[in-house]
C-alpha cells in the first residue's frame, strides 16, 4: 500500500497535481457539512487516477475544487508546483484543467464543430477559420467527421460524449477531469467509450482525474485506484493497477483483475454501507 | 397525454381536430346569432354578426369604417406603429437589463426589489403620469405600452438566465472563456427560450396597455375607434374594432413566436 | 472578494421572490442592497425634479407625494375606495376561477372538447379586456356588473390557458398507475388530474390576479365612479398631481398584497411542492 501512494517514476512536470490536506466545509446554509476532510494525494504527470466511492461521499466536491468551480476551505491544491487553490485563494477555472461532465455539456445551440472549435476561438489562440479547420480534422481523426454540422440534440449520448472529449482535448489541457462521464450511458455504450477514452489517453498521455462509482470501470481505466470514505471524504485505500496498456476487455476476466477487484470491493463495500445507513442526499 | 379517454372500449375520435375547430366556430356564431335574434335576455343590445360582417365588407359603410375605408387602416397603422415601437424599445432595454440582473448578484440585489415594487402598478395607472411627463400624445402612448412590455421582458429574461444549467457555464469557463465570451456564447443563447416566452407575453401586454391608453386618452387608433364607436352608439363598429384587435394581436404574437423558432433552430429534432 | 466574484460569475441559483420572505434575510447584505436600491431611486427622483430634468418637469417630488399621501390617509373615502376596488377584483377573480378552472380541467382532459372550443377561445383571447368595455356596458344592466365582467375576462383566459396546460402536462404514467390499481374515471379525475394540475392552476391564479388589478384601473376610469383607479383619474382631471402618484402606489400595493395572498394560499394547498 505504501508504494501505491508514490506516483510512478519518470514522470515529467506537466500536469502533476498535489492534493495536500484538502478540506471543504459547507456552512452557508444551516449546520456545517464537512464534505472533504484532509484529503492527501500525489498525482504524477500523465497518470490516470480514478477515485471511487459511494454516491454523495464528496468526490465531486474534490473535482470541483481542482477545476476551480468551488473554493476549498482548507489545505492546498498544487499544479506543477504552483498552488492553485487554498483556503485563502480560490482556483479559477481554466483550459489547463478541462472537465467532462456527467450529463454532458455540449452547447445545444452550437453545432458539433462549433462546440469543438469553441475553446481555441475564445482563447484567441487562432483565427476562427483556422479553429474550425482544426476542429474538423480532430473530429475526422476519431471518426466523427460526419456529424460535424449536426446539433448535439440529434446525436446519441455516446456520440455526444465523444465529441465532448474532442472538445476538451483539442485545447491540449494539462489535466482532464471527468466526473462520472459515462454514468448516463447504457453498459454497451459505456464499454465502447472506455476503449475510446483509453485510445485518446494512450495517444496524448494527459493526467486524468476520473470519478466513478463503478468498480469495473475504475480498475479497467486506471493506473491507480483511490477509494474514498463516505462523507466526509478521506483517502481510505489506494492500489496500483499494474495491468499493461493498451488494455483490452479480455483483461477483465483475468485473475489479476479479479484480485484487484476484490481488494477494491472490500474497501468500498464498508463505506457503501456507511453511506447507506446515513441516508444523506447527494451533494451538488 | 392525460386526456386519453378512459373506459373499456376506447372510442376513436372520428373527426379531425380541424373539423372540430371549424365546428366550434360555427357553433359559436350560430348561438350568438340566435341569442340576438330571439332577444334572449339582453342579447338584443349586441349587434348580430351578420350586420357586423355586412358593414365590415361594405364599400360604403354606414358608420365609415370597413375593409374599404382608409380610416380603418389609419387606425390599424397608428396602433400597430405604437405597439411595435414600444415593443422594440422594451426588448432593446429589457433583454440586456434582464441578462445583467440574472448574471450579476449585486445588480440583482439592488435593482430587483425596486422593480418588484414598481411592477404591480398597472400600466394604466401610469396614464395620467405619462401624459404629464411626456407632452406628446404619441410618446405618452408609447411610454405606457413600453412600461408593460418592459417588465415582462426583464423578468422573463432574468428567469432565463438564472435557469441556465450550471454545467454549460462551467464548461465554458474551463474551456478558457472570459466573462464576455460566456455571456455572448452561453447566457444569451441559453436564455433565448425564456426570452422569447417573455417577448410573447410582452407583446400581449403591449396591446393590452395600448388599447387602454388609446381608449382613455387617444385620438386615433383601434382603442380609440372602439371607444368612439361606443360614444356614437355605433355598436357594429365596436365589434369590427374588437375583431380587428383580436386578429392583429394574434398575428403579432405569432410573428414573435416565428422569429423565435427561426433563431432557435437547434431545438428542432 | 475573489470567491464571491467567481461564485456570481459561475452562477449561484437565485431563489424566486416568493421564497425570500423569511425574516432572517432582512439583516443580510442582499436585503440591504435592495433597500439601498429603493432609497437611491427616491433620492434620484427628488434630485431630478429639483434640477429640472426635462422629463420630470411636471412630476411632483417624493416629498410632495408623501404629503399628499398623508392627506389621503386621513380621508375616509380612501378606505372606501380600497374596499370597493378589492370587492370588484375579488368577485371578478373568483368568477374567473369558478368558471375557468372546471372548464380548463375538462378541456385538458377531453381532447374532443378541446378541439371544439380552443380555436374560438384563441381568437377571443387576444382581444384586450378593455376592448370589451363598451360592449360590456351596453350589455350588462348595471355599471358595476359591466366592470366585473371585464375583470372576469382578464383573469379567465389566463387561468384557462394555465389549467389546460397543467392537465396536459400530467405524466401519463400517473394515470396508468391509477387505472392499473383499479381507479374509475371519476377517481382518476379527483385524485390524479386535479392535484396534478394544481401547480399550473396556482400559477394561473397568481398571474390572473395581477391582470385583474391591471384591468381594474382602466375599467374604473371608464365606467366607474369610485375605487382606487377612479381616485387616480379624478386626481389627474382635477390637477392634483401628487395624488395621482398616491393612487398609483396604492394600486401597486393592493396588487402586490393580492398576489402575495394568492401565492401563500396556493402554496398551502400544495405542501408537496415546497422545497424544504
Amino acid at each position: 500500500m505504501a508504494s501505491a501512494l508514490i506516483p510512478p517514476p519518470g514522470a515529467t512536470a506537466a500536469g502533476a497535481i498535489s492534493l495536500r490536506g484538502v478540506r471543504k466545509v459547507y456552512d452557508s446554509h444551516g449546520p456545517a457539512i464537512v464534505a472533504v476532510d484532509d484529503w492527501t494525494l500525489e498525482i504524477a504527470s500523465g497518470e490516470f487516477v480514478v477515485v471511487v466511492g459511494p454516491s454523495g461521499c464528496g468526490k465531486t466536491t474534490l473535482l470541483n475544487g481542482i477545476a476551480g468551480f468551488d473554493p476549498i476551505t482548507g489545505g492546498e491544491i498544487v499544479l506543477d508546483g504552483k498552488t492553485i487553490a487554498s483556503a485563502s485563494r480560490s482556483a479559477r477555472p481554466g483550459a489547463d484543467r478541462i472537465v467532462v461532465f456527467q450529463n454532458g455539456s455540449l452547447f445545444p445551440w452550437k453545432t458539433v464543430v462549433d462546440n469543438v472549435a469553441y475553446g481555441p476561438i475564445v482563447q484567441r489562440r487562432m483565427s476562427r477559420g483556422q479553429a474550425l479547420r482544426e476542429a474538423r480534422s480532430a473530429l475526422a481523426r476519431v471518426g466523427l467527421g460526419d456529424v460535424a454540422e449536426a446539433y448535439p440534440r440529434t446525436l446519441s449520448s455516446g456520440v455526444q460524449r465523444r465529441v465532448e472529449m474532442v472538445r476538451a482535448l483539442i485545447n491540449d489541457p494539462k489535466v482532464l477531469l471527468l466526473d462520472e462521464p459515462f454514468r448516463a450511458l447504457d453498459a454497451i455504450a459505456r464499454s465502447v467509450m472506455h476503449e475510446e477514452l483509453l485510445r485518446l489517453y494512450d495517444a496524448t498521455r494527459k493526467t486524468v482525474f476520473f470519478i466513478t462509482h463503478d468498480l469495473d470501470e475504475a480498475i479497467f481505466l486506471a493506473d491507480r485506484v483511490v477509494v474514498s470514505t463516505s462523507r466526509p471524504a478521506r483517502v481510505k485505500h489506494v492500489l496500483r493497477v499494474d495491468l499493461p496498456r493498451p488494455r483490452t476487455y479480455l483483461m477483465m476476466a483475468s485473475r489479476e483483475f479479479l484480485a484487484l477487484k476484490r481488494e477494491v470491493a472490500d474497501a468500498v463495500h464498508e463505506e457503501a454501507e456507511n453511506a447507506f445507513r446515513l441516508g444523506e442526499p447527494e451533494l451538488a | 397525454m392525460a386526456d386519453a379517454t378512459l373506459g373499456a372500449p376506447r372510442r376513436r375520435i372520428a373527426w379531425s381536430s380541424l373539423g372540430l375547430g371549424a365546428a366550434g366556430f360555427v357553433l359559436f356564431i350560430a348561438v350568438w346569432s340566435l341569442l340576438v335574434h330571439f332577444n334572449v335576455w339582453r342579447f338584443s343590445k349586441l349587434p348580430d354578426l351578420l350586420s357586423v360582417v355586412r358593414e365590415w365588407t361594405s364599400r360604403t359603410p354606414v358608420y365609415g369604417v370597413s375593409l374599404f375605408t382608409p380610416a380603418y387602416y389609419e387606425d390599424i397603422w397608428a396602433s400597430t406603429v405604437r405597439v411595435f415601437a414600444a415593443f422594440a424599445l422594451a426588448t432593446a432595454l429589457g433583454v440586456p437589463l434582464g441578462i445583467l440582473l440574472g448574471w450579476n448578484r449585486i445588480a440583482r440585489d439592488v435593482l430587483f426589489p425596486l422593480l418588484e415594487l414598481i411592477r404591480p402598478i398597472p400600466p394604466l395607472a401610469w396614464v395620467p403620469l405619462a401624459i404629464l411627463m411626456l407632452s406628446g400624445q404619441q410618446s405618452a402612448m408609447i411610454f405606457l405600452t413600453f412600461i408593460a412590455a418592459f417588465f415582462a421582458t426583464v423578468l422573463n429574461t432574468m428567469l432565463g438566465v438564472t435557469s441556465i444549467d450550471e454545467s454549460y457555464l462551467r464548461a465554458a469557463y474551463c474551456l478558457g472563456s472570459r466573462r464576455w465570451d460566456v455571456v455572448w456564447n452561453v447566457v444569451l443563447p441559453g436564455a433565448l427560450p425564456y426570452i422569447f416566452t417573455g417577448l410573447q407575453i410582452a407583446m400581449g401586454v403591449a396591446w393590452f396597455s395600448l388599447v387602454a391608453g388609446e381608449m382613455i386618452a387617444g385620438e386615433v387608433g383601434l382603442g380609440y375607434l372602439i371607444l368612439n364607436s361606443y360614444v356614437e352608439l355605433q355598436t357594429v363598429t365596436i365589434v369590427i374594432g374588437m375583431i380587428t384587435l383580436g386578429v392583429i394581436g394574434f398575428l403579432s404574437s405569432a410573428l414573435v413566436r416565428l422569429i423565435g423558432h427561426r433563431l432557435m433552430v437547434w431545438q428542432a429534432r | 472578494m475573489n470567491a464571491d466574484a467567481i461564485g456570481s460569475a459561475i452562477g449561484r441559483r437565485t431563489r424566486s421572490a416568493s421564497a425570500r420572505t423569511s425574516w432572517a434575510t432582512l439583516t443580510n447584505v442582499h436585503a440591504l442592497r435592495g433597500v439601498a436600491g429603493v432609497v437611491g431611486f427616491i433620492v434620484l427622483w427628488q434630485l431630478g425634479v429639483l434640477f429640472h430634468v426635462p422629463v420630470l418637469a411636471k412630476v411632483p417630488t417624493p416629498v410632495d407625494v408623501a404629503g399628499a399621501g398623508w392627506h389621503v390617509l386621513h380621508d375616509p373615502r380612501y378606505y372606501v375606495d380600497w374596499l370597493i376596488s378589492f370587492k370588484r377584483v375579488f368577485i371578478g377573480f373568483v368568477l374567473a376561477q369558478v368558471i375557468g378552472v372546471p372548464l380548463g380541467l375538462f378541456m385538458g382532459w377531453k381532447a374532443a372538447f378541446r378541439y371544439l372550443t380552443f380555436p374560438v377561445l384563441e381568437v377571443l383571447r387576444p382581444i384586450p379586456p378593455l376592448a370589451w368595455v363598451p360592449l360590456s356596458i351596453l350589455f350588462w344592466p348595471t355599471p358595476e356588473s359591466s366592470i366585473v365582467f371585464v375583470l372576469f375576462l382578464g383573469a379567465f383566459f389566463t387561468v384557462l390557458i394555465n389549467t389546460v396546460a397543467g392537465v396536459r402536462a400530467i405524466d401519463e404514467r400517473y394515470v396508468r398507475a391509477a387505472i392499473s390499481l383499479g381507479a374509475t374515471p371519476a377517481t382518476v379525475f379527483r385524485r390524479i388530474i386535479l392535484p396534478g394540475a394544481l401547480p399550473a392552476i396556482g400559477t394561473g391564479m397568481a398571474i390572473g390576479i395581477g391582470i385583474t388589478w391591471e384591468v381594474l384601473v382602466a375599467a374604473e376610469i371608464i365606467a366607474g365612479r369610485n375605487g382606487l383607479g377612479y381616485l387616480t383619474w379624478e386626481a389627474y382631471v382635477a390637477g392634483a398631481v401628487p395624488t395621482i402618484i398616491v393612487g398609483m402606489v396604492s394600486i401597486g400595493i393592493a396588487g402586490y398584497l393580492s398576489s402575495l395572498l394568492i401565492r401563500s394560499v396556493v402554496a398551502r394547498a400544495m405542501p408537496w411542492t415546497r422545497r424544504t
